[in-house]
């Protein structure tokens, strides 16, 4: 199964924004995310014909972008630190954001907080984010299911916890 | 949190994040393919030395490989010399660990929790196609446990008697599954060479460091009514990681997914090999199921139950194959209309005939539960079956267990039920279990509210 250059222009209508906001925790500016992104698309625009939809197409335009924000972010360190390995977890850019939310992002682990952005930022659903994160969909909803707790509780957010996980053997 | 709720809280998380960013839209599209279609010369041209440099950077770094085996490879090979090793058969035990079950009052539809504590210990012998797994409930009640037990052809729990396999026609035999640890620790040497299982970084257990181990495993998740038919392998899922502490080299834990930092795991007492004289792999009897506990969603050997064959039914025929009265037979149920019923037969193959009757309320598909749609699916036996996720329940309904999992089902328009059909396509289900006339009942929907109303409706009928 391919995609048609009609479907990549859909997904770039309808998740360039989420994308881009999900990958500027990556990037650490909007300016570089937009740039990695646009940058990602011409690729897959490129490369649509090798594309045979053995994960979800927004997965992997994604993959593309992600590899082409961290190879900028390696060139960027390699000049400015010497150290392009670094092993940062995704932030938030902070915008004007609550601090209670901010506070509570960055307790999550790198993994989860990167599940929490493809999710609320980009609207991928649990088989994409499995796709992109290579883990199981379960694995996506239990994640999700605790940081949701986690941010729900910094936010104040009237709702009865329940940290039962549903998923497991 | 029920499902509804995180749908409310879904929405305020992604409000809080969005909002301070304000509206924005993408730049024009027409632009990018303008960029795509013009000439991209000096593209390539850096291209062209990137590949030619990353080439060179990869045959060094391979010869480098292959001169100075990784650290962590020592590590993992040393690991794999851990596990004494005095026979073929593996045994594996597991510390006590905290399982929380929902309980549902039907009177009320009050929902409460209570948690228990499971300890489970298995034994698979790879070379016999054997494999057993005990699961018991310390502190409850002396004895309280299930027994899962598989062969290549044929499975059993002490509670649920013989299944049929997916997929298993007579005198065939089925590649036995078992869980991803087991298969790794009966062979670990081997699976890590050929690189079944991979470095998955390092972290701490309770003050003590340890690296993670990724196993990958292909996932056969069984097809609802079509027997034979399986969701398919997603190759590349990292199923399962192992937590081996760095210093013993001991395996100490098994988290789901690569998510270690999701509590604590299932904490693991010894692993060893030893040899057939000292194993336990004896098929079980059967014994009745502690009230109010279940066998837990997703055991390994009962990954494979299917039924054996299944057919539409018209909706006046369901209690003459039930034998008697269908406990959820209606016109209407929650306010969805009845939409289809299926016989399924439910006996493993020379076994005699187990039926089992599938009502399908609401949005269905094909005579099945359509995948995103409102439905709510009743099943019912005339004996506790792990395909229907009937238990062996009580009379008493005072205390229903409410179970939330995952079922998978194939895209409506699917030209192939099956392989690839509808690796996507799951979804979080709840599901009730009790007795009623006599019947063995499951109710399932994609709403926690409308699986409980359901559940009421049907035990409140005359």
């Amino acid at each position: 199964m391919s995609a048609s250059l009609a479907e990549l222009e859909l997904l770039y209508r309808d998740r360039f924004i989420g994308f881009k906001r999900a990958l500027a925790s990556i990037t650490g500016d909007y300016a570089t995310a937009e740039e990695a992104l646009q940058e990602a698309f011409l690729r897959a625009m490129t490369a649509l014909p090798e594309f045979r939809g053995e994960c979800p197409l927004g997965a992997w335009v994604w993959r593309i972008a992600h590899r082409t924000a961290l190879g900028e972010l390696r060139r960027r360190r390699r000049h400015r630190l010497g150290d392009p390995d670094g092993d940062e977890g995704p932030e938030l850019v902070v915008h004007g954001h609550d601090p209670r939310l901010v506070d509570a992002l960055r307790a999550l682990p790198p993994r989860r907080r990167l599940i929490v952005f493809l999710r609320y930022f980009a609207d991928c659903s649990y088989a994409e984010i499995a796709a992109i994160c290579e883990i199981s969909e379960g694995t996506v909803a239990a994640s999700l299911a605790q940081a949701r707790s986690a941010l729900a509780a910094a936010l104040d957010l009237d709702v009865e916890h329940d940290l039962r996980t549903e998923e497991l053997r | 949190m029920s499902f509804e709720s995180h749908l409310v809280v879904d929405e305020q998380i992604r409000d809080a994040l969005n909002a301070p960013l304000g509206d924005e839209q993408p730049p024009s599209w027409s632009v990018l393919v303008e960029r795509a279609r013009a000439p991209r010369r000096s593209r390539r041209r850096v291209w062209a030395f990137s590949v030619g440099t990353v080439a060179a950077a990869c045959a060094v770094v391979a010869l480098l490989l292959l001169l100075l085996p990784g650290r962590h490879n020592d590590l993992l090979e040393n690991a794999a010399a851990a596990i004494p090793a005095k026979g073929p058969v593996l045994h594996l035990v597991y510390r006590p660990s905290p399982v929380t079950q929902q309980l549902l009052d039907p009177a009320t539809g009050h929902v409460h929790a209570v948690t228990v504590m499971t300890r489970d210990e298995l034994w698979y012998d790879p070379a016999r196609h054997l494999y057993k797994e005990i699961r018991r409930f310390p502190g409850t009640e002396p004895g309280a446990s299930d027994v899962l037990w598989r062969s290549s052809k044929e499975a059993y729990s002490a509670v649920f008697g013989r299944q049929a396999l997916s997929g298993h026609a007579p005198g065939q035999a089925l590649a036995i599954q078992v869980p991803p640890e087991a298969a790794l620790f009966s062979r670990y040497r081997q699976a890590l060479a050929s690189h079944e299982a991979s470095y998955g970084g390092s972290g701490t257990l309770d003050g003590h460091p340890v690296l993670y181990l990724w196993i990958y495993h292909c996932v056969l998740a069984p097809f609802p009514g079509h027997p034979g038919s399986s969701l398919g392998c997603t190759e590349g899922t990292v199923d399962e990681t192992i937590a081996i502490d760095k210093k013993t080299l001991d395996p100490v834990a098994v988290y789901p997914g690569t998510d270690t930092a999701r509590g604590p795991g299932f904490r693991i007492e010894s692993v060893s090999l030893i040899p057939r004289s000292e194993a336990d792999l004896g098929m079980p009897a059967r014994t009745p199921f502690p009230p109010a506990m279940t066998p837990g969603p997703g055991g390994c050997p009962c990954a494979t139950v299917d039924v054996r064959t299944s057919k539409t039914l018209a909706p006046d025929s369901a209690s003459a194959w039930l034998a008697r009265p269908a406990a959820g037979l209606r016109g209407r149920l929650d306010g969805l209309p009845l939409e289809a019923v299926r016989g399924d037969s439910l006996n493993p193959a020379g076994l005699p005939v187990r039926h089992g009757v599938e009502l399908i309320y609401g949005s269905s598909c094909k005579a099945m539960p359509r995948y995103g749609g409102d439905y709510v699916l009743v099943q019912e036996s005339r004996t506790p079956e792990f395909f229907y996720g009937t238990q062996a329940t009580p009379a008493s309904t005072h205390a229903i267990p409410l179970e939330s999992t995952y079922s998978h089902f194939a895209e409506c328009n699917a030209e192939k039920i099956g392989f690839y059909a509808s690796q996507d396509r799951s979804e979080r289900i709840w599901t009730t279990a009790f007795r009623k006339n006599g019947l063995y009942v499951s109710v399932s929907s994609r709403s926690r509210q409308r699986t409980i109303a359901a559940t009421r409706q049907i035990l409140s009928a005359r």
